[in-house]
């Protein structure tokens, strides 16, 4: 196993490449011969194919005690001191990984199927989501940090093509646009941190590092202790390239103060929110962190800084996950709330848990988009949830699956959620780097958001239909029960739409069993799992009564959240728009998101523009002047030359013919005609003639 | 030098020869010109009788003063301007004065030349005291193709003439 | 030079020259056709004196008369032509003034 893993793991990433490149290039011809679905089950069919090699990869690493095994592919750039391979690492972190990404993309593609039927993108739409995995799987797959960065590129470009995906609509092109563009910010402090990490361990590594890749995880983790106690004016150099490479992270996943893409990205379509924004993309950064967990180790203050904007992160999106009217806004909210939660995690330390709350938020995120994906698909694609409600008489399958979802990511137990968000907190109390502060936070959140996924919850199913009580109240008394309401009948969704969610609902329920922490009685079977690279759980604190009360606190919390949406909004449905309107300050503020698009566009983007003008009118004027003036010069020096060269060659040449003409002109006199005049030439000639010869004689 | 009988007539006769002659160069008028021709023929005629050329002399008289001449005035007959007759032989300053000059080179050359030569003199030269028997000799014998040569041209000119001057057919 | 004969050969040579230098002075001078046309004659006789000069002067022979008989022959001769010519171009252009009979010129 470890030798098929080690020769043909490399087709884990090759398979949804080829589907990428098959429905890119020949997607529309096999659309039109073979119809919608043979484009589906290609794209589908590649991911599925990637799903079953990578539990071959997971089980081959299983079985060997969690040692790497490494793909050579091939020495992709070999420049001066600079060497990377191609290489694809298999090891617990990365097995556990593929299996997210492929399991979940393969009940996305499946979903997608149904979901975007009809729409005349329909291929271009599985060759991005093919070409996304792909890069995913790049990225998580990649042996050095320099194969990570393509796949970490590439993910960002995917997310471009499939948030702009219905690209007629400017709002949607201009969404996209921001995503890019902010991601693009994080990559550029990302290339930072690693310039400056290859800088400083080729230059502390010398004279053994040449010709070997150093970039590589594996040389890194050896050798990155040289650079401790490096120091650039006097800051630690690993902790700036700690804070480069987490520039990098907030843009990829959305934290503070680079996450203003992901509501935006929300103009996509909803799988592709599902797959992208909530499972995997946006969980890149924590990735990286795992994987580079050695170098944040390194420094104290990066981590602090981590753990400070995880928890910060989670609290403000929660906060304005409140007050959002589009159903998929809540999610995109909640979606980087959590990934505070995940980079509180990373930051005190919790490596694996921050991992396994990952896996518990792809599933239950997943199922939550996909499910607004079917509630929207049933009202006709209306997404306002003010619009919605009592959608559980019309979509039972859909409103169990959200429901199990919901009480998923609010973190009550057994269901997986708890388990994750739980070790998370803990750890955030009790870890050498964590801190009471840091709990508190995350439990204020745990509660903010099982309020707001509760009122999402009430709004969505609960209660009567606002949009056919509006429908009914106008058309009364004349006709209620006419056959154009059919127009409005809100049905359940296809079974490829109910099933992913089905079996993402069940992995939400049981995901959680993975990782008992021991003081309930578990084995934390996936932080065991992925002991080889983090370690054992070093410095283990021993289970004491803190873990229960801690405990009991945030399952309080969540009751307490949620029982206030519950009064909010079924009790008395009327006291969210009193209070909005008593506390109309406070309300508008957080309903705006807290302004910060206005005070980056006031920031950066009105100075960028400026620059761009400033810009422009020196290229117009300096530029374009001094380009102008040299071609006026070149004219006026052609001029002066031509006009030399009439005046002067075409002179010479024209007064040769001219004097030609004038002497034969005089000439021509001779000839008068007039014989007379001849015979006196004659004589005259010859009366010279004979004096001379006279005289001479 | 003896001026005797025999060059007094002889100056006489190239006077009659060289002044008329000067007329015909200088006067404006045609027929003064013409006139003046005439007797400037009849000084060379005398210059032949001179020189013992008697048959030419005649021939002059017979060819240039009955012929050439007359034709000469028929022709200013012909085309004559009479209300102008005083101005039809104008000749242009210009040109003369120019000839003028090339004439007096000429005649300084001449007088040049003339002065210093020996002519040569033939000692054993006969000449008959009347020549008309020898000249008959001469065209005859040794001038026998020009002679002949000369009366083909004088047809020639006689029917070309009549040809020229013709008045044109209708 | 004052001891030549006076009926020598140079006096003939001087008169006959002098009429050359005469005909000269016509031919080129004159605007008149016929004017022109004396002056011809008045060249074509000093030539045939020379002659006849030199012969009886000189060669003592009468070759010399020859040629002046057949200069005379064909002065006649060509005075014909000469006339008969004139008055064509008298009939064509109405007008016997060398300058104004330029159709020779280029």
């Amino acid at each position: 196993m470890n030798g098929l893993v080690k020769q043909f793991g490399y087709l884990i990433v090759l398979f949804p490449l080829l589907g990428a490149m098959v429905n890119g290039f020949f997607g529309r011809r096999i659309q039109a011969r073979f119809g919608e679905k043979a484009v589906g089950y290609l794209a589908g069919g590649a991911v599925l194919l990637s799903f079953l090699f990578s539990i071959i990869a997971f089980i081959a690493i299983a079985d060997n005690q969690g040692q790497a095994l490494v793909n050579h592919g091939y020495t992709w750039i070999e420049a001066g001191g600079l060497r990377v391979d191609a290489a694809f690492l298999f090891d617990p972190l990365s097995t556990i990984m593929l299996l997210i990404i492929t399991g979940t993309g393969f009940l996305i593609h499946v979903y997608s199927m149904a979901y975007m039927t009809g729409d005349p993108g329909f291929h271009r739409y599985f060759a991005y989501l093919n070409l996304f995995v792909f890069s995913m799987l790049v990225l998580v797959l990649g042996e050095s940090a320099l194969l990570m960065f393509v796949g970490w590129e590439g993910v960002g470009l995917c997310s471009y093509l499939l948030i702009g995906f219905w690209f007629h609509e400017k709002a949607n092109v201009y969404a996209a646009n921001k995503a890019f563009i902010v991601n693009r910010v994080g990559d550029f402090g990302f290339i930072i941190g690693l310039f400056l990490l290859y800088w400083s361990l080729s230059s502390a590594a010398a004279p053994l590092a040449q010709g070997t890749s150093i970039l590589s995880f594996s040389y890194l983790a050896e050798h990155v202790h040289l650079i401790r106690d490096s120091s650039f004016f006097n800051v630690s150099l690993v902790t700036i390239i700690c804070l480069c490479l987490f520039v990098g992270a907030t843009g990829k996943s959305a934290q503070i103060p680079l996450y203003v893409w992901l509501p935006d990205a929300m103009a996509g379509p909803t799988p592709v929110s599902a797959l992208i924004h909530a499972a995997t993309m946006v969980t890149a950064g924590v990735y990286m962190i795992g994987r580079l967990h050695f170098l944040f180790a390194m420094s104290g203050t990066a981590m602090a800084v981590i753990a400070v904007i995880g928890a910060a992160t989670a609290l403000l999106a929660a906060t304005m996950g409140c007050v959002q009217n589009d159903i998929k806004k809540v999610l995109a909210y909640s979606t980087v709330s959590q990934l505070g939660y995940m980079f509180l995690a990373m930051g005190v330390g919790a490596y694996s848990a921050g991992l396994f709350h990952v896996m518990t938020h792809a599933f239950f995120k997943a199922c939550l988009f996909l499910g607004a994906g079917s509630v929207i698909l049933g009202m006709h694609h209306e997404q306002d949830i003010r619009k919605m409600g009592g959608l559980r008489k019309y979509m039972p399958k859909t409103f169990a699956t959200f429901g199990i979802a919901t009480i998923a990511i609010m973190g009550i137990p057994p269901f997986s959620g708890f388990f994750s968000k739980d070790e998370i907190l803990w750890q955030a109390y009790s870890s050498e780097h964590g801190h009471p502060a840091l709990w508190s936070v995350g439990v204020l959140t745990a509660g903010i958001t099982a309020f707001y996924m509760s009122r999402l919850m009430f709004l969505t199913f609960f209660g009567e239909n606002r949009r056919r009580q509006a429908v009914r109240e106008a058309h009364h008394p004349e006709h209620e029960t006419h056959g154009h309401h059919d127009a409005h009948r809100i049905k359940e969704s296809p079974r490829a739409i109910t099933l992913p969610l089905q079996i993402l609902a069940f992995f939400s329920i049981i995901a959680g069993f993975i990782n008992v922490p021991a003081a309930l009685g578990g084995a934390n079977r996936f932080a065991e799992y992925l002991g080889p690279i983090f370690g054992h759980h070093a410095g283990q604190v021993e289970h004491n009564s803190m873990e229960y009360i801690l405990m009991m606190a945030s399952i309080g919390a969540v009751l307490l959240g949620s029982g206030l949406a519950y009064v909010f909004y079924i009790k008395k449905p009327d006291l969210p728009r009193i209070l909005a309107e008593k506390l109309k300050h406070p309300y508008t503020l957080v309903y705006n998101k807290y302004y910060v698009d206005e005070i980056y566009a006031f920031l950066f983007i009105s100075g960028t523009i400026v620059l761009s003008k400033v810009l422009a009118f020196f290229d117009k004027y300096a530029v374009d002047l001094i380009v102008n003036l040299s071609g006026l010069a070149l004219r006026t020096q052609s001029r002066i030359t031509g006009w030399f060269d009439a005046t002067f060659v075409d002179g010479t040449v024209n007064f040769v013919a001219d004097s030609t003409l004038v002497v034969g002109d005089n000439v021509r006199k001779i000839q008068t005609g007039r014989v007379q005049v001849y015979i006196l030439v004659l004589v005259l000639i010859m009366a010279l003639g004979i004096a001379v010869k006279t005289i001479l004689a | 030098m003896t001026i005797g009988i025999k060059e007094l007539v002889f100056i006489c006769v190239a006077l009659l020869t060289t002044v008329p002659c000067l007329i015909v160069v200088f006067s404006r008028n045609i027929l003064y010109s013409a006139f003046a021709l005439f007797f400037t023929f009849l000084g060379t005629s005398g210059l032949y009788f001179f020189l013992d050329a008697e048959f030419l002399g005649i021939t002059q008289v017979v060819v240039y003063i009955g012929g050439v001449s007359v034709l000469l005035l028929f022709a200013i007959l012909l085309t004559k301007n009479i209300n102008e007759i005083g101005k039809t032989n104008m000749m242009s300053a210009g040109r003369m004065a120019l000839v003028s000059v090339g004439a007096l080179a000429l005649l300084g050359s001449f007088g040049y030349a003339l002065s210093g030569t020996v002519w040569f003199h033939k000692d054993d030269g006969t000449y008959p005291a009347t020549t008309i028997n020898g000249l008959g000799d001469l065209l005859l014998g040794k001038y026998l193709l020009p002679f002949e040569v000369v009366s083909l041209l004088l047809l020639a000119v006689l029917v070309g003439s009549l040809v020229i001057a013709r008045r044109s057919v209708k | 030079m004052f001891n030549m004969e006076l009926t020598g050969i140079t006096s003939y040579l001087i008169v006959s020259f002098i009429l050359f230098l005469a005909g000269l002075l016509t031919v080129v001078s004159k605007r008149n056709i016929i004017g022109i046309f004396m002056g011809i004659e008045l060249i074509l006789n000093s030539a045939a004196l020379n002659f006849a000069a030199f012969s009886r002067l000189t060669a003592h022979n009468l070759e010399g008369q020859m040629v002046s008989l057949f200069v005379i022959v064909l002065a006649a001769a060509e005075a014909a032509i000469a006339l008969a010519l004139l008055l064509a171009v008298y009939k064509r252009y109405h007008d016997i003034s060398a300058d104004n009979l330029t159709t020779l010129r280029l």
